[in-house]
């Protein structure tokens, strides 16, 4: 049996279910942490410095082997010029189970301008484009 | 996309199977998550320290080319990476034990090398 098989298997378990997403979570968070530190070139003391917390927890952070509150991680990206973004997708999409995750995290830009100094217009614009997908 | 598939020894058992299925719910899910991430990213891991190359200490001159480990909490699975096929092969798994990691590094190198005799 192969690793997609076991995979199908042991997600009839919902205890493994939930474990699964929330390790697939923190992964997600994870690489999203690395991808954003190596975007601007820092190393993990750097980050640490520019963030004012200990370079462990960074280590932590990108390795997801910690939990932190939604809250926490957008203030520590809003640090650095960035803003959480997540959209949840299907766990298994189909019968060949290509790995989507279950909650997806990135980070992106917040573009200020000067008639609008927090980048609201963005992250308005995007929440109407996500309301009306979903609504279609 | 990578593959990842279980290495089956030349007496047809599964050691990184076998490993897995002993774990408890919980480390087994933990494993999964993280084959999964493997699977999907590669060795981009290698940047967030969940995928470590598995070094040679006692003999420097003789290292292995693509031996990993993918940590998984306080789980291991000893992987090699085959380019050609893209693929993960994962050879083994064993729990971060002090004083007993050397002993699961050297299993997984055996295992490694018995891999490679194959020719696959």
């Amino acid at each position: 049996m192969n690793f997609n098989a076991n995979l199908r298997k042991e997600m009839r378990n919902p205890e493994f279910a939930k474990y699964y997403g929330e390790d697939q979570a923190k992964m997600e968070l994870a690489l999203a942490m690395f991808a954003a530190r190596s975007k601007l070139k820092l190393t993990q003391g750097e980050l640490a410095r520019k963030l004012s917390i200990s370079q462990p927890y960074i280590a932590k952070l990108e390795k997801g082997d910690v939990n932190p509150t939604v809250g926490h991680v957008g203030g520590l990206l809003a640090q650095i010029g960035l803003r959480l973004t997540i959209h949840t997708d299907d766990l298994i999409s189909d019968s060949s189970l290509t790995s989507q995750p279950l909650v997806t995290c990135t980070s992106t830009d917040i573009k200020a301008t000067e008639d609008d100094p927090m980048g609201g217009d963005k992250i308005q614009n995007i929440t109407d484009a996500a309301l009306s997908n979903t609504i279609s | 996309m990578y593959n990842c598939d279980y290495y089956t020894r030349p007496s047809g058992r599964k050691p990184c199977n076998e490993f897995i299925d002993s774990l408890s719910v919980k480390d087994k899910a933990t494993v999964y998550s993280k084959i999964n991430t493997l699977r999907n990213e590669g060795k981009l891991l290698i940047g967030t320290h969940v995928l470590e190359k598995i070094k040679n200490f006692s003999n420097k001159e003789k290292q292995d080319k693509e031996l990993y480990e993918l940590v998984c909490g306080r789980c291991r699975v000893g992987t090699h990476f085959d380019a050609g096929r893209r693929t993960f092969v994962l050879l083994c798994g064993w729990e971060k034990t002090q004083g007993k990691q050397p002993d699961d590094i050297a299993h997984c190198r055996a295992l490694l090398h018995e891999y490679l005799d194959q020719g696959v």
